[in-house]
């Protein structure tokens, strides 16, 4: 009875994370992978991984930096594997979905800009300035030393600011 | 220059917004959960699995009465309870900070607790000298007002309101971008004598192989130490300790023998989960404790609630 009980809590707070997070995950993979169907299946897996290890994620706080960790290394692994199969590693901009809301020529610009950084400064990209996390909390996610995120963090600024310049403010 | 972080996010989202929630998805989600739920075979417990289990419950009880924690565990306690008693950060609020310690050259010990790069500028660093069984803590944003919904400084107030609203929402995305737009943003340097991915991950799994060589205590022992260390540490009473589950990570779990200053090491995490309802749901979060692998010494003890390093 107990058990029945623990399975439909977990059930229900399973809801709660997609309803919440489906489409900032989808977004964040599919901007990584450029495939919407690699991004579907790449969240569907995260999904499946956050059940799993909800054990281990209770009693911890912020659900968006762990569902970000459990995603990105999902798509690297996705990546690794399309790699093995010697597939091209780079993201094909022209396979962006048609927007649900209106956007200006600018939205377009710096999407394309994003998903066209190579894998690692993408992957850095993606995790620090679209996701917002700490570098501290995106060295954990990208399991790499915080010196390591901060200069792809940096490098990829640097190839964003060749395009989209006033998209940059001063300190 | 940096960019725009609030700008670009709005501007992906933008147009990214054709990709949204899916009943499709959703529902391959949930046949897939299902199928996981799928009832296994239960065993019965034998009688000598039984018999060994009261074994080990003697055992920790055993340890929990010869536990040694090194100096620089009782050095780290006298500067977390300063800091509580001075500045009013509780050890939930510490999870905002990242510790770090260092012994000084006349043995008196340096801890400081640095906020994440997010809160940098708002949380400022906390700085606790230990000597001779006392402990000083200074703030780096000491008299800058804390008071007000535009506070430059965030005290115990403010990152009391941010832990009821991360309760509620499950992220600290906006308070990000409030402490952003307070403006002062700390630019982190780069570590120069920092190792690179590849590189530091085989150093790591060196120092895992040598650690777990070394080991004269099993999983099991060093787990049991670890518990037992928490509920005197932390005060635990016998119910809130039998809620602490053992956690496994399921990748690697080797990575949980380390090097840490010099000594072998292995480090045992915990997990404590209680109903919000319950008087001790303050001590929810995530343990871990580095036990020495040859004497079982308690060389480090953590908490997070998951707030600064996640």
């Amino acid at each position: 009875m107990q058990q029945e009980t623990e399975k439909e809590a977990r059930r229900q707070w399973l809801e709660t994370v997609m309803d919440r997070w489906e489409a900032t995950l989808l977004r964040l993979c599919f901007a990584y992978l450029g495939d919407r169907s690699l991004a579907e299946d790449a969240v569907q897996e995260t999904f499946l991984k956050a059940w799993k290890g909800y054990d281990g994620f209770r009693g911890r706080a912020d659900e968006k930096t762990w569902l970000t960790r459990i995603a990105i290394n999902q798509c690297k692994d996705m990546l690794k594997s399309a790699w093995n199969r010697h597939t091209d590693r780079s993201v094909d901009t022209d396979l962006l979905p048609e927007a649900a809301v209106p956007f200006e020529e600018r939205d377009d610009t710096v999407t394309r800009a994003v998903m066209a950084l190579p894998v690692k400064l993408r992957e850095a990209a993606l995790v620090c300035l679209y996701q917002g996390l700490s570098l501290a909390e995106a060295s954990k996610a990208l399991r790499l030393p915080r010196s390591t995120v901060h200069f792809r963090l940096q490098k990829a600024e640097a190839l964003l600011k060749e395009e989209l310049e006033e998209w940059f403010h001063a300190d | 220059m940096r960019i725009d972080e609030k700008k670009l996010r709005d501007a992906m989202d933008r147009r990214l917004s054709g990709l949204d929630r899916s009943a499709a998805l959703h529902s391959a989600v949930m046949q897939r959960i299902a199928k996981e739920e799928e009832p296994v075979m239960k065993r019965k417990m034998s009688l000598a699995v039984v018999f060994a289990l009261v074994l080990v419950s003697l055992a920790a009880v055993a340890l929990a009465a010869t536990l040694i924690f090194s100096p620089r565990v009782d050095a780290l306690t006298l500067a977390d309870k300063a800091l509580e008693e001075k500045y009013g950060i509780t050890m939930r609020m510490q999870s905002f900070f990242d510790r770090k310690d260092e012994t000084l050259p006349d043995g008196s010990v340096r801890v400081t607790y640095t906020s994440s790069e997010n809160f940098r500028n708002v949380m400022g660093e906390y700085t606790a000298l230990v000597k001779d069984g006392r402990a000083e803590v200074t703030w780096d944003l000491d008299g800058v007002s804390t008071e007000g919904p535009d506070a430059k400084a965030w005290g115990p107030e403010q990152l009391k309101e941010i832990m009821a609203w991360n309760e509620e929402h499950g992220t600290l995305t906006p308070w990000i971008e409030k402490a952003a737009a307070l403006g002062g943003a700390v630019e982190t340097q780069e570590d120069p004598d920092a190792v690179g991915g590849e590189e530091y991950g085989r150093m790591r799994d060196q120092q895992s192989a040598e650690a777990k060589a070394a080991a004269k205590l099993t999983e099991q022992e060093m787990a049991d130490i670890a518990k037992a260390a928490l509920v005197k540490r932390y005060g635990m009473t016998e119910e809130t300790a039998a809620q602490l589950e053992y956690y496994i990570p399921p990748y690697s779990p080797e990575v949980r023998y380390v090097v840490e200053n010099g000594r072998y090491c292995f480090e045992a995490e915990y997990l404590l989960y209680l109903d919000k309802a319950d008087p001790h749901a303050s001590l929810n979060g995530a343990y871990v404790v580095t036990v020495n692998v040859e004497t079982g010494v308690i060389e480090n003890m953590t908490y997070t609630a998951g707030y600064g390093e996640g």
